[in-house]
């Protein structure tokens, strides 16, 4: 008998079972893929940072510098270590064309700067993690590159100034700690140093590097105080290793997380179809169990029956699983080897994954082992007297259905059962809801993202056109004949000029922090404030939403800006949104410096019968090099891309949630038939149809369906949101409201859920048909 | 139809069932089994274990398909008919009691009993409700109306399958051994039960091991491997002969005789 029962137990769920291996071997292969990219990561990083000698503070800096108030610093500074000044070439897009292309990186994102190996640290290495030596005529190229232009060593690169034109040749690809990922925004290409200053001759824009190592990386924000503190140069941003480290780890650290997420995703799905499954063959071995009981064949040996099947397919799938994380590991790991080279694997790196496809395995069999408990609960006489288990406490508290005076009797039947049984409902219903939250938020952020109303989240008005000027040697020139045409253009309806420059602010632990202020008159073009209004006077400030936090300070309340050696007391008028700029922005009405200014915007309205388009094509060739933007594009052209993947990923989320609401509902039917089978039998002795039944569980479905989808929808509309605000906050905008499409949000997509399940209930209820009437009651 | 006018309910003929038993191999319970049930008859199927009685009473009720043969239930061939029609038929035309009770454990006694009226929907909830009060009165469970199935014995949670059976006024009563989870004293009270409902003229098939079940039918089928081996008529039983033990002893005797 017990070898009957594992091959039947296999026979009659053959497409279950296999499914379940499916699954499980699916979680082990992903969960042992992202923990070899954790372990291949941080080796291969922290290789990368020993090798290149990483810099552990890095003030960039534009303008001119003072070495010697540097060295004076240096020698002044025990914690020192190592220090070296790097300057690097800004040289433009529009000048360099890569390969054998006939464009030039005009288009690039990219701010591409020309740089010698540097004398004693922050190496420039090559692919095999070497410090990267250059010959005359010869260029190294960020991997960057490689991936974005397909290059290869030996092709060409041309450099253009003016009518003279330098060819290179590619003899490295460059594997820079700083600026390797994509994520940032320059690139540092390699040249010799003779080479180097030939291009010095032409082009003069050029940025410094001002690189620290210190003697105890522990100290490196009191470093960090210290050097904000003195005089030096720090036009430009800082950055040290913590956020190397971070940068470096991002790509492939969010890759691994998101595997580990699907990897938990897909074993809880295994898990619960096991359950149901599991329970199903419970049921419908009910009275093989009893009779096994009564003969005396002991609790341990029944369960071992049924324990060695799942044992033998969660081992087997787990080292399937194990065995194809081996061979496709390389797919996923190959952007570490590029970017951050291979270390040599240490034991450790061999032994997590297995270690962490031990724990899948674990988790099943102890799943298993705490579903079996439930044989415990069968007694040989109950389970030979009724031949099911029923378990389930009943409620027939209902209204009773001789007070029903209306209500169809299959309805009626399905509601008492849901009503009755709700608890084991409770879980098709949680899940149901979770597939429909899963769904939704995603839809509604996408729809928000969507929304014109976005821009309230960017901290900035709503005008036709938007001009961005950066700083660079003659922007301040530009700017003011670029004010001087805008005032003489009729065309024009009104327009505010707003320049950003940087500040000292005293921070809430006393510390001088530097802080973005943009200034200008912001009554022209308001945008919406969380609290508060717009700055009026010359002492007022508003402040995005992450600054009032960092610094502390709320409405009406005082804070202290620098400038120039004079200091202003400012009073916060107004906190808004922003997640621009690292969310980190403030607005006042200051005079204008040229000295501090970083970049100059201005917003413009044309008057009502000018065509916004056309206006924008005659700045961008008046204003050249300025960036001029149709403000309803420039929705789309921030977002764009994030708008774009978040319609993929939602269209998947919809195509998995949808497959897992099949899958579940399918099995829960499954359990719920078997548990049902005597039940079934009775109500068509007495003349109740096949159909009548399959009504009655397309009632309970639908009804589980529908509780289920709203309860999902409402939890998106208030939790979903409040946790897209949690992580909006964190970029700077707190009051994030979504942006509901009814027909989508309560139209059409709890409509697509109610069908899903409703097909899954027609087709699963079908096989009622093939159990006989006459066995069931002649028991 | 019989030569003299008297309607048959229900005519097997040629009636044959085969269950396959693995390999491709079948098995014969059933074997051309000829069968006519006059209206208001009351038939008992009787014979030793795995005779096919039960086989009988439920390929013959069309709750069990057939492997040759035909049956024809008031005129009309059954064995043909859709699962939809079949169903139509046993809530309209058949009323079913089974050894186990078999009433449904989320209802309490008086919905378990209204529940195939309800679905025939032919007559008013309203006297509906009424009939099956009548009924719980008769059968003595009018009390525990409200009660839950679990709250009752087996004797009346049997009084309350025969309710059910009799709701919809069935043309026929189908019982596969009614009183066979029942001690002798709830297992007379049903007989006795069952007795007044023939009298009131409903039709009745009852499958039994028991000859005092059987003696109070007015005609004993005797089964063995299959087929009709024998049948036996022992008349019409009234109550107020008083004759039941004569009658139960005369079956007893020709059954001893059959073998059984």
């Amino acid at each position: 008998m017990l070898l009957k029962i594992a091959i039947k137990d296999f026979q009659r769920n053959k497409i279950v079972t296999i499914g379940l291996f499916l699954f499980i071997m699916l979680s082990a292969l992903l969960v042992a893929s992202a923990s070899h990219i954790i372990m291949e990561l941080s080796g291969s990083l922290n290789h990368l940072l020993l090798k290149s000698n990483a810099p552990h503070f890095v003030q960039m800096h534009q303008g001119p510098i003072n070495h010697t108030v540097i060295q004076r610093f240096v020698s002044a500074n025990p914690i020192v270590k190592k220090q070296q000044t790097v300057e690097m070439l800004r040289i433009d897009g529009s000048n360099i064309t890569l390969g054998n292309q006939s464009k030039t990186e005009l288009n690039s994102v990219m701010d591409i700067g020309f740089v010698r190996q540097n004398p004693s640290f922050d190496f420039l290495l090559n692919l095999e993690n070497e410090v990267i030596q250059l010959s005359e005529g010869e260029i190294a190229v960020p991997i960057y590159y490689r991936q974005q232009n397909h290059l290869s060593i030996g092709d060409p690169v041309t450099i253009t100034a003016g009518t003279r034109q330098s060819t290179f040749t590619i003899v490295d690809f460059v594997r820079d700690v700083q600026m390797n990922p994509a994520l940032v925004s320059s690139k540092r290409f390699v040249v010799s140093d003779r080479d180097y200053t030939v291009l010095k001759r032409f082009f003069k824009d050029s940025e410094y590097l001002i690189e620290f190592q210190l003697t105890d990386r522990s100290k490196l924000s009191e470093f960090r105080s210290a050097y904000e503190a003195s005089a030096l140069p720090a036009k430009g941003p800082t950055v040290d290793y913590a956020l190397f480290k971070t940068l470096n780890a991002l790509t492939d650290g969010v890759i691994a997380l998101v595997i580990i997420l699907a990897s938990i995703l897909l074993m809880i799905i295994a898990l619960l179809c096991l359950r149901f499954t599991m329970i199903a063959a419970l049921e419908e071995d009910y009275r093989e169990l009893g009779v096994m009981k009564a003969i005396g064949i002991p609790q341990s040996e029944i369960r071992a029956i049924y324990m060695a099947k799942y044992i033998v397919m969660a081992a087997s799938s787990s080292l399937l699983g194990y065995l194809a994380s081996l061979a496709v590991i390389r797919i996923f790991t190959a952007n570490i080897s590029l970017y951050l080279g291979t270390a040599s694997p240490s034991l450790l790196q061999y032994l997590v994954p297995v270690l962490a496809v031990a724990i899948v395995f674990g988790a099943v069999v102890l799943f298993c082992k705490l579903m079996l408990r439930r044989l415990n609960g069968i007694t040989a006489v109950e389970a030979l007297r009724s031949g099911t288990a029923g378990a389930a406490k009943l409620n027939t508290a209902m209204i009773p259905l001789s007070r029903r005076k209306w209500m169809n009797v299959n309805i009626f039947l399905g509601i008492k059962d849901v009503v009755g049984r709700f608890k084991m409902y409770g879980l098709l219903l949680f899940i149901l809801m979770i597939c429909t939250f899963i769904i939704i938020v995603p839809v509604n952020l996408l729809h928000t993202l969507q929304s014109p109303k976005f821009i309230t989240y960017m901290g900035i008005g709503q005008s036709h056109i938007r001009i961005d000027l950066q700083q660079s040697g003659s922007t301040e020139r530009k700017f003011e004949s670029m004010l001087r045409t805008l005032e003489k253009d009729q065309d024009i309806a009104k327009f505010s000029p707003l320049v950003t420059s940087r500040f000292k602010v005293l921070g809430s632990d006393g510390v001088w922090e530097s802080l973005n202020v943009e200034s200008g008159d912001f009554s022209i073009f308001p945008l919406s404030y969380i609290e508060g209004t717009a700055p009026e006077k010359s002492n007022e400030i508003a402040l995005s939403d992450l600054n009032a936090r960092d610094l502390d300070k709320g409405l009406g309340e005082e804070l202290l800006l620098a400038a120039g050696g004079t200091q202003l007391k400012m009073t916060v008028s107004g906190i808004y949104q922003d997640i621009t700029n690292g969310g980190r922005t403030a607005k006042a009405r200051l005079p204008y410096d040229p000295k501090t200014a970083m970049w100059y915007v201005v917003a413009i309205d044309v008057k009502p019968d000018v065509e916004v388009s056309a206006k924008v094509d005659q700045y961008a060739k008046l204003f050249y090099p300025a960036k001029i933007t149709h403000l309803d594009s420039y929705l789309s052209q921030t977002l764009g891309s994030m708008i774009a993947q978040l319609r993929l990923a939602t269209l998947l989320i919809i195509a998995i949630s949808l497959a897992i609401s099949v899958l579940i509902t399918s099995l829960f039917l499954k359990m719920l038939l078997a548990k049902d089978a005597s039940q079934i039998s009775i109500l068509r002795s007495i003349g109740f149809s096949l159909g009548d039944i399959r009504r009655q569980y397309m009632v309970r479905m639908l009804l589980i369906a529908g509780l289920g989808i709203t309860l999902g929808t409402i939890a998106a509309g208030t939790l979903g949101q409040g946790v897209v605000r949690v992580i909006g906050s964190m970029m700077g905008a707190s009051k994030i409201q979504f942006v509901i499409q009814p027909m989508t949000v309560y139209g059409w997509l709890p409509l697509v859920f109610v069908l899903v399940v409703g097909v899954t209930t027609f087709v699963s209820t079908m096989s009622i048909k093939k159990s006989g009437i006459a066995v069931q009651m002649s028991e | 139809m019989k030569g003299d006018g008297e309607m048959y309910i229900l005519e097997a003929s040629g009636l044959s069932k085969a269950y396959s038993s693995g390999q491709g191999a079948k098995q014969l319970v059933l074997r051309e089994i000829q069968l006519q049930i006059a209206q208001g008859e009351f038939v008992a199927v009787m014979g030793p274990s795995g005779s096919g009685k039960s086989t009988l009473l439920y390929t013959i009720s069309g709750m069990d398909g057939i492997s040759a043969g035909r049956v024809v239930f008031k005129g009309r061939e059954i064995s043909s008919l859709a699962e939809e029609e079949l169903a139509k038929l046993r809530l309209h035309g058949m009323g079913f009691i089974f050894q186990q009770m078999h009433l449904l454990k989320n209802l309490n006694i008086r919905d378990n009993i209204i529940l195939p009226a309800y679905r025939a929907n032919k007559n008013r909830r309203g006297s509906i409700n009424k009939k099956a009060a009548e009924l719980m009165k008769r059968t003595g469970i009018a009390a525990l109306a409200e009660r839950d199935i679990t709250q009752v014995s087996g004797g009346q949670m049997q009084r309350a399958a025969i309710c059910r059976a009799l709701i919809n006024e069935p043309d026929i009563l189908f019982g596969d051994e009614p009183t066979g989870a029942l001690n002798s004293k709830a297992a007379g009270e049903i007989m006795e039960i069952i007795a007044e409902i023939h009298q009131t003229g409903t039709t009745i098939l009852l499958v039994t091991h028991d000859t005092k079940v059987a003696a109070q039918a007015e005609r004993v089928l005797y089964m063995l491997d299959g087929s009709i081996a024998a049948e036996h008529r022992l008349g019409r039983y009234e109550k107020r002969n008083n004759d039941l033990k004569a009658r139960e002893e005369k079956l007893t005797a020709w059954l001893m005789n059959m073998g059984f």
